[in-house]
């Protein structure tokens, strides 16, 4: 199978199976008593279920375009990797830092770590134009915690956007790019030395 | 002189049958049911205070009440307790899985009816330990008529075969939405509607009754939908006039959501990397 055929097939199956699990909302989401409770899957199922239609289509539509604009050139076991990494970093911040955040649930958050930290990655590797993917979620987390700092509420239909997962996502993403990238650069620098 | 008297005895027997039979049909009927939320809310013809300059303090998200306004006594038909329980159910479907409702109780109409004024409401308020209450208030009219058709009832077989009758249900319902700490009303939705059914004589009853049900079925719909608008209006009225003091409580949820100018930019993005390709 060629490549791009592979790739829509991943989109394919990542879409149904986001579709499938979305009557489990209950089951799956962010709900601090369930976690504390030992539910402990919820820290990650939490990024794949949606509260609403509105919320799962708009996040169903970043997460393709995102996939085909960023992803296409990473391997799917490093993405399903990062997924998990920084979903739990996400749900463990919101549990430990948001004491009065009683749920949660949506892609939104993973997906703003995953273009953080690819953005970083692939701007230093290829190209330069990724450079404005971090920008551009840099200044929209920023203008969301000065609007909500404000009184500003955020809505995807009826529900309230939880703004700060955005910028935990963003922060992890970027952090870690910056942290792997100062590793890697390290390890080539030692194995230039070894030759 | 015997027969003569026999036959003036029959023609009498004969006019008498004819002039019950003639009240039995081509009569009009009309009748009502209506609850009013002022005479409720102010019973005894007590006087609504002068105006305040209270801002209501409403702490998301919100425990709703909904309940029907009792109707007047002594009224001659009213929907059974069930059938307003079941309308009430569905107007709750409506908006239950708004995220800024924590739950919204249908309280029956027995509970409002031990108490009336804000009195009534708040002991409901502290029972169920509701933030806001909104209050269905109805009127409905009923009439029975005769159409020409009717005329065959006279051949009896008529009554059972002919749908002669015409029943008609004008149904207006109205939602206010109270807030019980400082007793304004924050907004109101109203809802209307005109049910028309022929039936047999023999089934006047039965279809004035379901007219009545679906003209109340109807209202109730339409009013759930008027109730959402006015909501949005609501909502986008507080956000610019701030007459609403909106705080969450501890322990709030949401989602991670995308919005479409993020949306937007990234799709920008995606097409710029796909032409540098």
């Amino acid at each position: 199978m060629d490549s791009a055929r592979y790739k829509v097939l991943v989109a394919a199956v990542f879409v149904y199976c986001l579709w499938v699990i979305q009557g489990y909302s209950e089951l799956l989401e962010f709900d601090r008593e369930q976690v504390l409770s030992g539910e402990i899957w919820r820290i990650w199922t939490a990024h794949l279920v949606h509260t609403n239609s509105s919320h799962f289509t708009l996040n169903l539509a970043a997460a393709i375009i995102i996939y085909f604009s960023f992803f296409t050139r990473i391997k799917l076991d490093e993405l399903l990797m990062y997924g998990f990494v920084f979903s739990g970093l996400i749900s463990v911040t919101l549990l430990g830092f948001y004491p009065s955040l009683d749920w949660y649930n949506g892609l939104s958050g993973l997906l703003h770590a995953l273009v953080a930290y690819f953005s970083v990655r692939l701007a230093r590797a290829e190209d330069k134009l990724l450079w404005a993917g971090l920008v551009i979620v840099w200044l929209k987390v920023l203008i969301e915690a000065i609007r909500a700092h404000s009184g500003h509420e955020t809505l995807v239909g009826a529900m309230t956007v939880i703004t700060d997962a955005h910028l935990i996502g963003a922060f992890f993403g970027t952090v870690t790019a910056f942290i792997c990238m100062a590793h890697w650069r390290m390890t080539s620098n030692r194995c230039a030395r070894h030759r | 002189m015997r027969i003569k008297i026999n036959k003036v005895c029959l023609f009498a027997v004969i006019a008498l049958l004819l002039t019950s039979c003639a009240s039995y049909f081509g009569q009009e009927s009309r009748r009502g049911v209506s609850s009013s939320l002022v005479d409720y809310l102010y019973p005894d013809g007590q006087v609504p205070p002068k105006h305040e300059e209270t801002t209501p303090h409403l702490r998301l998200p919100l425990t709703v009440g909904l309940a029907f306004v009792p109707s007047h006594k002594g009224t001659s038909f009213s929907l059974a307790e069930a059938k307003k329980a079941q309308l009430l159910e569905e107007v709750k479907q409506k908006f239950v899985g708004l995220d800024y409702v924590k739950e919204i109780t249908i309280i029956p109409e027995t509970y409002m009816r031990s108490s009336n004024g804000f009195q009534g409401v708040e002991q409901i308020a502290r029972l169920y330990g509701l933030d806001i209450v909104a209050l269905v208030s109805y009127d409905q009219v009923a009439v029975t008529s005769e159409t020409k058709s009717a005329v065959l009832y006279w051949t009896i077989v008529g009554a059972y075969f002919i749908k002669g009758n015409q029943n008609q249900a004008t149904t207006f319902v109205d939602t206010a939405v109270f807030d019980v700490n400082s007793r304004k009303m924050l907004f109101r939705a109203p809802g209307v509607s005109d049910i028309q059914q022929s039936s047999t004589l023999v089934e006047v009853d039965q279809a004035g009754r379901e007219a009545r049900e679906k003209g109340f079925e109807l209202a109730m719909a339409d009013m759930s939908n008027n109730l959402a608008v006015e909501l949005d209006r609501f909502k986008e009225m507080i956000k610019e006039d701030k007459s609403v003091q909106i705080t969450h409580r501890q322990g709030y949820g949401g989602g991670g959501g995308i919005q479409w100018p993020f949306l937007l930019m990234l799709a920008g993005l995606a097409i710029l990397r796909i032409a540098r390709r």
